[in-house]
């Protein structure tokens, strides 16, 4: 095979789906196991010769991370965030739109004065953060398994990346919404009562716009959380009980959609995806969420030990919101 | 942050003095005439009180930003030597500044420039009465009010 051939493959199959693919066993069609089969050709060659001239594997790698991750629209994040990206060495602010009306109309007598009050354009500058994921890929590795060692990378650096972003993300608002707040809803049972989720869905419905595609909003939880929304008691019918039967959890609260996240899923210390205790309720765009640049992806070959060291590094993001912004936003401490 | 809330629109306020010492806009100052410069008052008073103010223009790299919001640090806070415009109020001018020392049981005293430039509870005869505070989209300023001369 030559050059030219791997490089029409990048182009013109999605190398996130091929690595899924190769992951899960799934059958491929013919242009994709074509192109397996020229990718496990050429890897395994590296693997044998322990000298990657083009730093091939770490570029594959980061194609699939830019497809995915920067690129791939995630349903979630883009109903709570303004997102976009920003260049390297670029900075940005978010302004909260549209502006809150603080004018005040006084009662007035006929013909004097009454105090000023003035609108404030609250600029909000970004918190960054910086991930960073390293590790090592033995050549015999490489040699023996060839492309699927790195289907299996890629797939996993992707879901490392979008988890750790995603938990950032939570982690700032649930730091952004103090106790005491009208959008800190106190629970002082383990688990959501109708009077917290009545309060959650209220501040909910009070401040979405629905004029807007998405706007219903969204509660979201660990999964444990959405199942016990989902049978309060008291709050039954059959219908409901049938849904539940069917789905697991119901699928809105009060008009508004619920997101269970998967206790079973970690990230790669051990920790749950979002904070535990908590539930979020979204009415509309809390902030801005940018990427910052690109991921770059390095590699290194070290021939005594043999093996490849990759570093997956400067995937960095800044997450602009402050307390008027998260007003949009509203959470549920359980006990 | 210095908000003018019900003032007599025809004041001319002093634009020709340098701050003294780094200070912010809201602070109360004395004028030093020889030096031509605001400057924190040597003990507290309300005798002759000016109160910092300057124009609210972007500069530079800032200047890039689309939207400032008023409480932007580059509006709000000077540097020692540069110049800026003292505002003084008359009776039954009413103000807001975010530069004071107050606490909510002191609302209804008469009230006068600290030696750091906040605004303090009085200890002699004072024209400015604090009346409460202010909410100013979010920020808590304290309102003041000039009345007829008064103490504690």
């Amino acid at each position: 095979m030559t050059e030219m051939e791997i490089a029409q493959i990048i182009d013109t199959v999605n190398m996130y789906e091929l690595s899924c693919k190769t992951n899960s066993g799934m059958k491929l069609d013919n242009v994709e196991s074509d192109a397996v089969a020229e990718l496990d050709n050429h890897f395994k060659a590296i693997g044998k010769s322990g000298h990657d001239k083009d730093h091939e594997i770490a570029s594959f790698v980061q194609k699939v991370i830019n497809e995915e991750v920067y690129n791939a629209p995630d349903e979630l994040l883009d109903g709570m965030f303004d997102r976009g990206s920003v260049g390297e060495f670029d900075d940005f602010e978010s302004v909260v739109m549209p502006v809150k009306n603080t004018l005040v109309a006084h009662e007035a007598a006929k013909g004097g004065n009454v105090d000023r009050s003035f609108l404030d354009i609250s600029v909000v500058k970004p918190i960054y953060k910086n991930r960073q994921v390293e590790t090592d890929l033995s050549f015999a590795d490489v040699r023996r398994n060839g492309w699927k060692s790195i289907a299996l990378l890629s797939e996993y650096a992707v879901a490392a990346l979008k988890n750790a972003l995603f938990y950032d993300v939570f982690s700032m608002i649930d730091n952004g919404i103090t106790s005491g707040a009208e959008n800190y809803i106190n629970e002082t049972s383990t688990r959501p009562t109708q009077a917290s989720m009545d309060a959650l869905a209220l501040y909910i419905q009070d401040r979405r716009d629905m004029a807007n595609g998405n706007g219903r909003g969204q509660i979201v939880a660990l999964s444990k959380y959405v199942q016990a929304a989902s049978k309060l008691t008291g709050f039954v019918s059959d219908d409901i009980v049938n849904e539940v039967h069917l789905n697991g959890a119901l699928g809105m609260y009060d008009s508004v959609p619920m997101y269970g996240i998967s206790g079973a899923k970690k990230l790669g210390d051990g920790s749950l995806l979002i904070p535990d205790k908590r539930i979020y309720g979204i009415a509309g765009k809390v902030g801005s969420l940018q990427m910052k640049g690109d991921i770059n992806v390095y590699q290194h070959e070290d021939t005594n030990k043999e093996l490849f060291h990759l570093k997956f590094a400067d995937f960095t993001y800044g997450v602009a919101l402050d307390k008027t912004s998260l007003d949009m936003c509203a959470k549920i401490v359980l006990a | 942050m210095l908000r003018d809330l019900r003032v007599n629109c025809a004041a001319a306020p002093a634009a020709d003095f340098a701050a003294g010492a780094d200070m912010a806009t809201g602070m109360a100052v004395v004028k030093n005439y020889t030096a031509k410069e605001a400057e924190f008052a040597s003990e507290a008073t309300a005798t002759d009180i000016y109160f910092v103010q300057k124009a609210r223009i972007p500069v530079g790299r800032d200047a890039a930003m689309e939207y400032h919001s008023d409480y932007d640090k580059m509006f709000n806070e000077v540097s020692e030597g540069e110049f800026v415009v003292l505002y003084a109020y008359n009776y039954d001018d009413a103000f807001a500044t975010d530069a004071y020392t107050l606490t909510s049981g002191d609302v209804g005293k008469y009230v006068a420039a600290g030696t750091d430039g906040k605004i303090v509870v009085a200890t002699g005869t004072s024209k400015y009465k604090f009346t409460g505070f202010y909410d100013d989209a979010g920020h808590t300023l304290a309102r003041i009010e000039v009345v007829e001369p008064g103490t504690n």
